[in-house]
């Protein structure tokens, strides 16, 4: 039986609902797509992969001294992926699976690919800016840009932690985190 | 960004050893040869993470040295840094150009890494020789019902069945393969090498009959031998092992080919200046000519073959001379190798 | 049997100095404290743990150690739960029921049941090495890499079946982890495959990094989708809806039973590891349960099952590495290692030559899990509490921590470029609903069968035959067969069955 969340006041006065956690049985919202669609591109995507595998390693030795050579077990699990994906893409036809697939929409979607983005970006900068200072960039665009809580909070949040986090590995515990332009 | 940074590395080494080669070599310096204070704190950089063969290697080492007040308690630190074969460390090492508060604790693997994979430049002969601390000694070992009781059956029956017995080891590029190739091919005779990752491995396979013969560091065999459980066909070499002094050598056996050493050795980044480097070959050398040094030898037996730090540069010379001509001949070594 | 209680007793004796109590608990505190963290398993909190024991007297330090690494178990368990984020292969199948309990706002008992749980199996894990070391050394010996492929195989074939409702999914995710741990260098010829020339690809993708990102920040980004407005569970107020009930306790008997003599049995088997432990104990919950279709959505005994079994697998472990210096995994290979810098050399001769040091390394075990449970069930309360923070402050700090999870393992950028690819990786799964355990499972196991296999063959000359030839691999394979079969016809009765009923 799913649990069935209860709704309760927040800080602010205003009835919130509960977050939506078994999306199963709650009909989502948004746009959807047939689980169907779902089933097949998945099937298409891992045909996909198993032939490119077959192409990427196709200079590799199939057979070594004794057995298997490096080749054995990347073209055999090509051929198995390309078999399953293909079995898969196929059912739909005959035997679709049931369902809906939600998509992320609107403010979801953009959310999504926003936290990516800054991920990429705090990557890739890290090295240079060191941690703290991305660290502290991360946050800052995380819970005043995605988030758009701009308050105090987030503010000590983003300074504090990174700070916090740089003490305990960097320093304490002796773990090489990038020093960049700001450390200690 | 590793890549980047490698090339640009090699770039400078070569200019470095060049420099090096250029003043260094004949004992005398010119701007090299700077003022050179001793350092209160020495980073020592491993090829494994915590608790592998080169970390190991290097805090005994470290122990030694803090006991035999040869350093001070806690000046080195172990650093690591583990990744592809030894060519992390190699690389971070040829980055710390100049730096003379690093050094490294090397074996084999930093001078063979560069000549079996791909994409991987630098070797120990870019960096700084300081000193050679020790050779491993190899005992070549059956089960201990084995019917073999003399090297020479082995090899007959090898030579009986071509390719089909056994002979377990570490990887296929480590030593102990090596030296099994060396044997191979002044015999005649050859056998399957089976990889293993540890030592407690190997030793199983030997003990299950999955292996014929098992060839390791005496050190290593030493407690199976003297259990029983396995026993000492031969030495590889030309010199006896002081723990078991009636185990024949190769060299008795009729092999004259040089056997392929496992060393461990000390270097420094390239471009230090010769204060520095007699300084710490000063340091390994005391340690050296200390009990606790012929202790640890004796224990481990080992050969305790102190090389100088041109010994060192020579002998890894001859060292990459031997293995090239290995590794061709296994096919192992990556095209283009040889510069 | 009078003289293994003598020399325990000693053992005890020793390690019960009030010195190294406060050794116990400073490892057990410490490694729980750095195992909470994501991405940080016993293996990682070892590593950076290790040189501060090296300052230490032996026995000192060696309890110091199994505090820290029964500590950073916990840890790992505590982030399984809580966060989805298994910090070490071990804890993949604790996120199943842990996480799902969790969203049910019931993580206090899933963290007070995998405390007790682990202090259960692992007490008897503990008191098999103390009394079997010997006997199951020989079982020990004779586990080559013909048995180890079929153990693999027999895990491999348990990890597909037990995929949610798709087994054809269970297969493509498992497919999929097995064809991105071919990354790497071939084991047995040293060529690079699937490389595309970055010289970090050399060692392969560190399983970690696909556990973060397939598991931890896929969820985050999954959440960060829906809605965090609000709290993203409901935690329970009252203390004692934050520990496990007596019916908990109750339901996971079994599993506590069977998960301690399934630990420490394939924990001897050297090289077999507490993964494999933890799934096939989850398994045979699974299979023997009455109510099969509550795991993987909050049963209780899926998270009793595969803690208990990770560490009971511990004591087992210890076997082939005290008895045989066979190390079974990474944490067991640093052990290993800080075994022989003390002048301890694994082998037959250990237990007579070297019996205190021994002894008092198996007593600390003991005290190790004792003083876990006593440290971690009174703040399993205080850890799921922390799921009360708003997931809007929450999931940027876990993201920071993910990142430093992931470039601790190897100080590489590089290695950050992938967790973002597997995070991405992860979340279209979700979306597509590919199960990820199967891929993270499959990601582990692959490799040491594939290796096993290249022995198997290089020991036989090129013959299949030899694992059917052997009797231990002929078993596993067997089994692996029947478990395979059951679950088709199984199918194949519960479809038969509908269709009965529907022409009714």
């Amino acid at each position: 039986m799913p649990e069935i969340p209860s709704s309760e006041r927040g800080p602010d006065g205003v009835v919130h609902d509960a977050p939506i956690d078994v999306a199963e049985e709650v009909e989502p919202r948004g746009p959807q797509v047939s689980a169907r669609f779902g089933d097949l591109i998945t099937g298409l995507l891992f045909v996909a992969l198993g032939a490119f595998t077959l192409l990427a390693g196709r200079d590799l030795a199939f057979r070594a001294e004794f057995g298997a050579g490096p080749g054995f077990l990347p073209r055999i699990l090509a051929i198995l992926l390309i078999g399953t994906g293909g079995a898969l893409a196929a059912k739909q036809f005959v035997k679709p699976t049931q369902g809906v697939m939600a998509l992320p929409s609107g403010r979801g979607a953009v959310k999504v690919v926003a936290t990516i983005a800054m991920m990429v970006v705090a990557v890739v900068v890290i090295e240079d800016l060191g941690f703290i200072l991305t660290a502290v960039l991360l946050l800052a665009v995380a819970l005043f840009g995605v988030e758009r809580k701009v308050t105090v909070t987030s503010g000590l949040i983003a300074v504090l932690l990174p700070l916090a986090f740089w003490t305990l590995f960097a320093v304490l515990l002796g773990v090489r985190l990038p020093a960049g332009l700001v450390s200690f | 960004m590793t890549r980047t940074r490698s090339r640009v590395g090699t770039a400078i080494a070569s200019l470095a050893v060049l420099s090096l080669a250029a003043c260094g070599s004949d004992g005398g310096g010119t701007s090299a040869d700077a003022e050179f204070e001793a350092p209160d704190q020495v980073t020592v950089v491993v090829h494994t993470g915590p608790g592998g063969g080169g970390d190991t290697t290097a805090r005994q080492v470290i122990a030694m040295m803090e006991q035999e007040e040869i350093i001070e308690p806690g000046s080195w630190t172990v650093e690591n840094r583990e990744g592809g074969g030894s060519a992390v460390a190699v690389n971070y090492m040829m980055e710390q150009e100049g730096r003379e508060d690093i050094l490294a604790v090397a074996s084999n693997v930093w001078l063979t890494n560069a000549m079996v994979t791909e994409g991987v430049e630098a070797t120990s002969l870019d960096l700084t020789p300081l000193a050679g601390l020790y050779q491993d000694r190899f005992g070549i070992a059956v089960n201990a019902d084995s019917p073999y009781q003399t090297l020479d059956d082995f090899i007959q029956a090898a030579e009986a069945e071509p390719n089909t017995l056994i002979q377990v080891g570490g990887s296929n590029t480590s030593n102990d393969a090596l030296v099994g190739q060396t044997l191979m091919r002044e015999s005649g005779a050859t056998w399957r090498f089976l990889s293993f990752a540890s030592g407690g491995e190997r030793r199983t396979a030997l003990l299950r009959g999955d292996a014929d013969i098992y060839l390791s560091e005496t050190g290593d065999l030493s407690e199976s031998v003297e259990a029983g459980d396995m026993r000492l066909l031969a030495i590889a070499g030309d010199e006896a092992s002081p723990l078991f002094p009636d185990v024949p050598t190769t060299a008795d056996e009729g092999f004259t080919e040089e056997v392929p050493r496992q060393v461990r050795y000390g270097l420094a980044p390239p471009g230090i200046s010769q204060g520095a480097i007699d300084y710490y070959e000063g340091l390994f050398e005391e340690l050296s000519e200390s009990e606790t040094y012929s202790n640890f030898i004796r224990d481990y037996d080992a050969e305790g073959l102190f090389r100088s730090s041109e010994e060192l540069g020579d002998f890894l010379q001859v060292q990459e001379d031997q293995h090239i001509e290995l590794f061709e001949e296994t096919g192992q070594l990556i095209d283009g190798y040889g510069k | 049997m009078l003289d293994t209680l003598n020399n325990l007793g000693g053992g005890f004796a020793a390690a019960l100095s009030l010195t190294n109590l406060f050794y116990a608990f400073l490892g057990v505190l410490v490694g729980t404290l750095v195992g909470v963290l994501p991405g940080l398993g016993p293996s990682a909190t070892l590593s950076i743990l290790l040189p501060l024991t090296f300052s230490l007297p032996p026995a000192a330090s060696l309890i110091l150690f199994a505090g820290i690494y029964y500590g950073a178990k916990y840890g790992g368990s505590t982030t399984a739960i809580l966060l989805n984020i298994p910090g070490e292969s071990a804890s993949v199948m604790t996120t199943l029921d842990g996480y799902a309990l969790a969203k049910q706002g019931r993580a206090g008992p899933a963290l007070g049941i995998a405390a007790i749980s682990s202090f259960v199996a692992g007490t008897i894990g503990v008191i098999g090495l103390t009394f079997l070391a010997p006997v199951m050394a020989n079982v020990a010996i004779q586990f080559g890499p013909p048995e180890f492929f079929g153990l693999m195989i027999f895990g491999l074939t348990t990890i597909v079946l037990l995929g949610g409702s798709s087994v054809l999914k269970g297969i493509i995710s498992a497919a999929f982890g097995l064809l991105l741990a071919t990354v790497g260098s071939d084991i047995v010829s040293g060529t690079s495959r699937f490389t595309f020339g970055q010289l970090e690809l050399l060692d392969g993708i560190d399983f970690v990094l696909v556990a973060i990102g397939v598991f931890a920040i896929a969820e985050v980004l999954v959440n960060v989708q829906r809605r965090t407005t609000h709290k993203l569970f409901e935690v329970p107020r009252k203390l004692r809806e934050l520990l496990p009930t007596w019916d908990d306790i109750k339901r996971s008997r079994f599993a506590m039973a069977q998960s301690s003599v399934l630990g420490f049995g394939i924990g001897v088997l050297p090289g077999a590891g507490a993964t494999v432990a933890s799934f096939i104990s989850y398994g045979v919950e699974k299979r023997f349960s009455k109510r099969p279709e509550k795991f993987g959505h909050g049963a209780i005994e899926g998270v009793a099952a595969p803690e208990g079994a990770n560490n009971s697998e511990t004591g087992g472990a210890m076997v082939p590495l005290l008895t045989l210096g066979i190390p079974g995994s990474a944490a067991t290979a640093i052990m290993l290692a800080a075994l022989i810098i003390y002048g301890l050399q694994p082998g037959p001769q250990l237990f007579t030559e070297q019996s205190d040091l021994v002894w008092t390394i198996i007593a600390s075990m003991y005290i190790g899990n004792v003083i876990c449970v006593l440290l971690n069930l009174p703040l399993a309360p205080l850890f799921a509490s922390v799921l009360r923070i708003p997931y809007t402050y929450l999931y940027p700090g876990i993201l920071v921590v993910c990142l430093i999870g992931a470039y601790s393992l190897s100080n590489s950028g590089f290695d950050l470029y992938l967790l973002v690819i597997f995070s991405v990786i992860g979340y279209a799964m979700r979306l597509l609903d590919i199960p990820a355990a199967p891929l993270l499972l499959a990601f582990v196991l692959g490799p040491l069968a594939e290796r096993a296999l290249a022995q198997s063959m290089i020991i036989s000359g090129g013959s299949l035959s030899i694992l059917v030839e052997r009797p231990i691999s002929l078993v596993f394979l067997v089994l692996a067969a029947l478990l395979l079969l059951s679950t088709v016809f199984g199918r194949g009765n519960a479809f038969r069955k509908k269709v009965l009923e529907e022409d009714e």
